[in-house]
């Protein structure tokens, strides 16, 4: 009956349907047959549904990195390159594509595939039709759209007044400017970072196509009114906007909520001090209210906006609270933008520390939550610092943790540059409150490198924790960390490795010795080797201390060859190297020469030791004379740096 | 048969007959190598195998449907094979070790094979980005490429000869 | 003698020229610019050619390393993809080799090639399955048996899907739509189950009463389903009706005999003088004469015959 053959790769289907057509004519059935309805899925669900299975390999990058050892980015800078340099391919690609479209005309696929279709392009003496301008704005592309409409004007066609309020919304909403494309989508992951803070200035293009097109209108809807007015808004081309809206309420247009909530967010640019903004926001609900105007989600977003930064703390609370229970009465759920504003304004850098957190992830705990408003995506972040800086309350962040990982919430996330600051937040906070084991096994090698690459003060933060606690067997680990996320050329982070690797002594073990000995000679030879140090930007050369501390680790290994190297360097370089090393470091460094029978390189030792000024000196000649036979050129040498050898044995032991 | 011989056939016809001594040539050399004197040529194992071993030694390097019996399109897949190939060595230059390994399945083209650690990872990246979305573009079909990187061209010897 | 200092000339010659060419070929950066460089026809021997070293980029160790053994496969091959030894935790081979073991798999492109299914590990299609009940849609519960299938469903329309692997989804033989179902369920009887069986030909199985409709004649396969559809409507109203030339078949028109109609029959009854129905053995008798007639003559049925004529007629049957 049914014949299904499947090949691996070329598979056949055959569907076999049963019909009661032809029950009418045989039979009159006795019991009725009741088929179940289809299930109604969308064409996206099956795969989410089968994406839901699968979880995060902690031992695999994004998967958006290619899976070789070679090409898994491992610092933040390498996954930052990695993923802009693919699209940079991809970008070359499209432009070829765009320069030579006629070459990419074939029709293979069928169903045709829009993505892979060369895109219109549009000048001058292109032929235009209406279709086209209802299509580019549907796709929101800006400055195609106008050529296109300009050059539709041109000809004299008809636009129809419904295409016209949507161009300008489109171009009120843009700017006038060509949004970045839905195909870059790691451009728009990574670019937050490098925007700085300039949010608050006028970026509004003054008398460009949007205000053109909105005074060439014949006839101003209020529809047209509110698009100008919003885009004014959105770009704190504040004066204007108020101008016009005012305009507005004088020829009795009727405004929408939407406008209105522009203008709330706006009134912090609009008056200066904490009384007359809110008197402001209040005049703006009441004009609302007269208009008959439900408020939404916006406006409780653009209230709490306004109060967020509107100073006087204590008042911004007080209105905030009220403003949420009002909106709760009217049946508004707050988004977890609302909450993250709440969350600016209850903790400031002065004033008490409130609890509101708590209550807050009380209220959002276990739920999936989309995405309702463009501020949702600022509350993971608003909410991990809080708990940092102002709470410092370990199960609070990972209850917050656990939201983010719940369901499909981690779209929330934002960007790079949050994701980053979100894991940094709770990474400290982990790092300072939790046993330094549990620290290091449940969070560092769950999170690192894949998920967060920590910055080097964060680097140092877990160095200073483990120093502390005396987990030195997590030294190594950590300093081929530092090696792989390019900190290592970091001189703090490098006294930090190795004070925590000389300071412990007690803690020792033969294994950990010969491992901080590698350490030691890699720290070396990194700073040593002329070509990684031009290539790695080690600005310092290492200091008379470190080296100490290196000869300190290679001595205590017995690593009799490299502890010279670093000898040698320490004696060649006397002038350049700035600081001397510890009087231990070459104290033990003796010894060894002493164990492996090499008096002139202890005697080398004990002149730069004198030359040092240190005491010391004396003693190790004799410890070496006493050891060691040594023959009449090497005792002559002695001599002659020290003094007398008996003599100073015999001030020694008396 | 070669061409003098034809010519006589289509010649008119004669009274003399002709007797050819030396043995017919039909050596197959197509993805077969020579040995050399110093045995220093290096052979990976696709080119150790000669076209005679694939299905028992070794697999094809292109895998489709086309060339299963009622398959569809089976020329315009050679010539986009061909064409993916061409493009392939030329844009990713000197760095493949191995044949480069089409594989289709649907509408997706998994382009594989092992690369030479030669270049940067950030421009593998560039030229992994830029092959799979011009190829894309060009073939209408969802390309991957697949890579395994090798650090020494010595990785994929398999035999000297 | 004189040959012999010209010798050492050219001796030393070359050995400046070595030299100056060696010179040149290392020389720094900085005085490079200034120079004349050589041009460096013949390969001198022994003359280094110096190299940029080429820095190799610290690489991690492949991922297998930091696996845990309890970890979930699933996650780490979560789609298909061409096999990666960094990935794979599974000491593979592939190939052949006369001695010695077979290739590893580092840098083995057969491993590459050949399609796996290490996306679809059996705890991963169970679980993937599991996510994907939702969307079935239940059997409905009164059909508990193939004979209520078969009573409630009697019409089976089969279709076929291809998949290529080619851009275009389209095939031909998608278009091919197949009907079937049991002459049964029609309800049709007599002439007009005759007349069905005339219209529909070789497509009518006689061993399991099942009627095959195969439509392919349009491109697509929405047209040919109801095209089928069309053609059983037709071919089911068609046998029903009677058309007046139906009426005038005679004796003479009739494909197969029947011994009601015929001449036997009445001959038999004016030999009898009774009705046919009330004469002894007369079915076997009618039997006989109909397989006579329609199967022809031959040993059997003539044996058949006579021994029915026999005994209607009260004879003793022939001793064999």
């Amino acid at each position: 009956m049914m014949n299904i053959s499947k090949v691996a790769l070329r598979s056949r289907v055959s569907r076999v349907k049963l019909t009661s057509q032809l029950a009418g004519l045989a039979t009159t059935p006795d019991e009725k047959i009741e088929i179940p309805k289809r299930v109604p899925r969308g064409p996206t669900d099956i795969l989410r549904a089968l994406e839901s299975t699968v979880g995060r390999d902690p031992t695999a990058a994004h998967y958006k990195y290619h899976d070789d050892p070679y090409l898994i980015p491992l610092s933040n800078n390498g996954k930052r390159v990695f993923a802009l340099s693919q699209e940079a391919g991809r970008k070359a690609a499209h432009w070829i594509r765009r320069e030579h479209a006629d070459l990419f005309q074939h029709r293979e696929a069928d169903p045709t595939i829009e993505a892979f279709v060369p895109p219109m392009v549009f000048d001058e003496k292109s032929e235009v039709a209406v279709t086209d301008l209802q299509k580019l704005i549907k796709t929101a592309q800006v400055s195609d759209a106008v050529v296109v409409y300009k050059l539709l004007k041109e000809k004299g066609a008809e636009v129809a007044p419904e295409l016209e309020q949507g161009l300008l919304e489109l171009v009120c909403y843009q700017n006038c400017e060509d949004g970045l494309s839905d195909e870059f989508i790691e451009e728009k992951w990574f670019k937050q970072s490098q925007k700085g803070k300039e949010k608050l200035r006028k970026t509004w293009k003054d008398g460009d196509f949007a205000e053109q097109l909105f005074m060439n209108l014949p006839n101003k809807t209020p529809e047209a009114y509110c698009a100008i007015i919003q885009g004014m808004a959105k770009y704190y081309q504040v004066d204007r906007a108020v101008q016009l809206f005012e305009e507005a309420q004088q020829n009795n247009i009727p405004l929408n909520t939407n406008t209105y909530n522009s203008l709330i967010s706006a009134v912090n640019i609009m008056k200066e001090s904490f009384d007359l903004r809110w008197s402001l926001v209040a005049q703006f609900l009441n004009q609302m209210k007269d208009a008959k105007l439900k408020p939404n989600l916006g406006t409780l977003n653009a209230i709490l906006a306004a109060l967020s930064s509107m100073g006087n703390p204590v008042g911004a609370r007080k209105y905030a609270l009220m403003t949420l229970s009002q909106f709760r009465e009217l049946g508004i759920e707050p988004s977890l933008g609302s909450w993250s504003l709440v969350l600016n304004t209850f903790y400031k850098d002065r004033g008490p520390v409130s609890t509101i957190l708590h209550d807050i992830i009380n209220l959002v705990e276990n739920k999936e939550h989309q995405i309702r408003d463009l501020k949702d995506v600022h509350f993971f972040v608003t909410a991990m610092e809080t708990c940092r800086f102002y709470l410092n309350d370990v199960s609070l962040a990972k209850r917050i943790d656990r939201l983010l990982h719940h369901g499909e919430n981690y779209n929330l996330i934002g960007d790079s540059y949050k994701e980053s600051v979100y894991y940094r937040h709770y990474f400290a906070l982990l790092c300072a409150n939790l046993p330094i084991e549990e620290f290091m096994n449940d969070v560092y090698y769950k999170l690192i490198p894949h998920i967060y690459v920590p910055e080097p003060a964060l680097m140092a933060e877990v160095l200073n924790q483990v120093d502390v606690n005396g987990a030195i067997e997590y030294v190594p680990k950590l300093w081929s960390d530092l090696v792989i996320f390019d900190h290592a050329h970091r001189e703090n982070l490098i006294e930090m490795v190795l004070n925590s690797m000389t300071n412990n002594e007690e803690l020792l073990t033969p294994e950990l010795n010969e491992k901080f000995a590698t350490v030691g000679w890699d720290i070396f030879s990194r700073f040593d080797d002329q070509d990684s140090y031009k290539v790695s930007r080690m600005k310092v050369a290492l200091s008379g201390d470190f080296l100490g501390k290196i000869l300190l680790l290679l001595a205590r290994n017995k690593e009799f060859e490299k502890a010279c190297c670093v000898m040698e360097k320490l004696d060649r370089n006397q002038q350049s190297i700035a600081g001397v090393p510890k009087v231990e470091a070459l104290d033990k460094f003796v010894d060894l020469c002493i164990e492996e029978k090499a008096p002139s390189r202890a005697i080398a030792c004990i002149q730069y030791c004198v030359d040092c000024g240190y005491g010391e000196a004396n003693a190790m000649a004799v410890r070496l004379h006493k050891k060691l036979t040594l023959d009449e050129v090497f005792l002559d040498k002695l001599t002659k740096i020290v003094g007398d050898i008996s003599l100073a044995g015999a001030k020694d032991s008396v | 048969m070669s061409l003098p011989q034809l010519k006589n056939i289509l010649r008119a016809p004669t009274f003399y007959r002709l007797l050819s001594t030396s043995t017919a040539c039909q050596k197959s050399q197509s993805g077969r190598y020579r040995i050399t004197p110093r045995k220093d040529l290096p052979l990976t194992y696709e080119m150790a195998n000669p076209p005679h071993q694939i299905a028992h030694r070794k697999t094809w390097n292109s895998i489709n449907t086309s060339n299963l019996e009622g398959g569809l399109r089976s020329s315009e897949t050679a010539i986009e094979d061909i064409f993916i190939r061409k493009f392939m060595t030329g844009t990713w230059h000197a760095l493949f070790l191995s044949e480069i390994i089409i594989k289709r399945q649907h509408n997706i083209i998994r382009i594989a094979g092992i690369v030479r650690r030669s270049v940067s990872a950030r421009k593998m990246y560039f030229l992994i980005g830029y092959t799979e979305e011009l190829l894309s573009f060009w073939l209408q079909c969802p390309v991957k490429v697949e890579l395994q990187t090798v650090a020494d061209r010595r990785d994929v010897v398999f035999k000297y000869i | 003698m004189l040959s012999f200092s010209r010798k050492i000339d050219k001796t030393a010659f070359r050995a400046l020229e070595k030299h100056l060419i060696l010179a040149y070929s290392t020389s720094s950066e900085p005085q490079r610019e200034e120079e004349f460089r050589v041009l460096n026809l013949k390969h001198v021997k022994g003359q280094t050619v110096q190299r940029r070293s080429v820095r190799k980029a610290e690489i991690q160790p492949p991922r297998t390393t930091q696996m845990p053994v309890d970890q979930d496969w699933g996650n780490v091959w979560p789609g298909p993809r061409s096999f990666h030894p960094a990935t794979v935790p599974l000491p593979i081979r592939q190939g052949y080799t006369p001695t010695g073991v077979a290739p590893g798999k580092y840098a083995n492109a057969e491993l590459m090639k050949i399609p796996n299914f290490l996306h679809l590990t059996p705890p991963v299609i169970k679980r993937q399955c599991e996510a994907l009940k939702k969307f079935c849609t239940p059997w409905p519960k009164a059909l508990d048996s193939d004979e209520k299938c078969e009573r409630f469903f009697p019409l089976e329309v089969a279709s076929s899907d291809y998949c290529h692997s080619s851009p275009t989804i389209r095939d031909p033989l998608a278009r091919i739509v197949s009907v079937k179902f049991k002459l049964g369920v029609l309800g049709l009887e007599g002439r007009a189950k005759d007349k069905f069986l005339r219209l529909v030909g070789e497509r009518y199985d006689e061993q399991t009463d099942i009627v095959t409709i195969v439509t392919d004649r349009c491109p697509l396969k929405k047209q040919n389903y109801d095209y089928a559809m069309y053609l059983i409507t037709a071919l089911y109203h068609e046998s029903l009706n009677v058309e007046p030339w139906e009426e005038l078949k005679s004796e003479a028109d009739m494909e197969v005999y029947i011994w009601e109609n015929n001449a036997s029959k009445t001959s038999i009854e004016a030999l009898f003088g009774k009705e046919a129905k009330e004469i002894e053995n007369v079915e076997q008798y009618s039997q006989a004469v109909v397989r006579y007639m329609n199967e022809g003559e031959n040993q059997y049925t003539v044996e058949q015959y006579g021994d029915a004529v026999r005994k209607i007629l009260n004879l003793p049957p022939v001793p064999r």
